[in-house]
């Protein structure tokens, strides 16, 4: 989505349109829900944690500083969902299966370098690595995020990196 | 002679973490879209109520400073009545007296004398009949 066109869409949801905001959610939700899902939730509880996001996203719409990207605003709202709902959830941060049901998502996340990843790292480094190369995010916008220092987010990046590749030269899993 | 790298070759773990991310689909769930949606639209909008604020504002300004004058008119002018042994009605303080209006200050002197003259009359009547109570013969 265009900024300017995903800054007049934002206007207009904020100003009370249910029909923009349907727009955000047909874009975001796709990726909020791939962002659940590679870091472990089962399809159910993304599902879940991501309309939640979306209500909470809804009714706090006036809050929305255009400063930052509406994207970063959106996963930092699905970051605290996600800690809201910790509890209930049983997979958050959990190295072992991916979900209880399987799916062809699950199919090729299993496949993927990024299971390897989730494997050989903690959950914080392993959600700044994908919001970085999954998601696009910046340093900044993920330090926001994530409720972190620009310079952890820096620094995390660079370590994760650097584990990944010696997994890598030792033995390439794809 | 520069030769790059064949494409599926990728040169960095950073190319090849942004690669895989690639290879993961966004499932898209309409069912999922349609529950929120409906969320959504049967919950109401914080965003909305603040908006509509400002058209109520005068309303709710005009409350919000009558009951603050109300507050300082009886705070001014309506000091505790004075207990058996006070001297006489509390005098007004100082620095407020000198911001109040003079006549609200005279209402405020004639209202305490008045008071202090009820109270006169009752302990009067009071003491008449207590002697009258100790004068009857049983």
């Amino acid at each position: 989505m265009q900024r300017e066109h995903e800054a007049d869409i934002v206007d207009r949801a904020r100003a009370g349109s249910v029909d923009a905001f349907e727009e955000i959610v047909m874009h975001y939700q796709p990726r909020l829900t791939r962002y659940l899902r590679v870091r472990g939730f089962s399809r159910h509880d993304a599902d879940d944690i991501v309309q939640q996001a979306m209500i909470s996203a809804w009714q706090h719409l006036h809050s929305y500083n255009p400063r930052w990207r509406f994207s970063t605003w959106l996963y930092t709202i699905a970051q605290r969902s996600i800690r809201n709902t910790a509890d209930s959830v049983s997979n958050d941060g959990d190295q072992g299966e991916i979900a209880d049901d399987r799916d062809p998502f699950d199919a090729l996340l299993t496949d993927n370098l990024w299971s390897l990843a989730r494997a050989e790292l903690a959950p914080e480094p392993f959600t700044a690595l994908w919001l970085h190369h999954g998601e696009g995010f910046e340093g900044r916008e993920i330090a926001r995020i994530m409720k972190r220092s620009h310079a952890w987010v820096r620094v995390t990046l660079h370590r994760a990196r650097n584990r990944l590749k010696q997994v890598f030269d030792n033995g390439d899993s794809t | 002679m520069n030769q790059s790298p064949p494409n599926h070759a990728p040169r960095s773990t950073a190319e090849r973490l942004q690669r895989a991310a690639n290879e993961l689909p966004t499932a898209r769930d309409e069912a999922a879209i349609s529950r929120i949606m409906y969320a959504v639209r049967t919950r109401p909008q914080k965003s909305a109520a603040r908006r509509l604020a400002p058209l109520n504002r005068p309303a709710w300004f005009a409350a919000a400073a009558t009951a603050m004058v109300a507050v300082v008119v009886l705070t001014v002018t309506r000091p505790d009545a004075p207990g058996p042994s006070s001297p006489g009605p509390t005098p007004l303080p100082v620095r407020m007296g000198q911001d109040i209006d003079p006549l609200l200050a005279r209402s405020e002197n004639d209202l305490a004398q008045e008071m202090q003259s009820i109270r006169a009359d009752l302990i009067q009547l009071s003491r008449m009949m207590t002697v009258r109570l100790e004068s009857d013969p049983d």
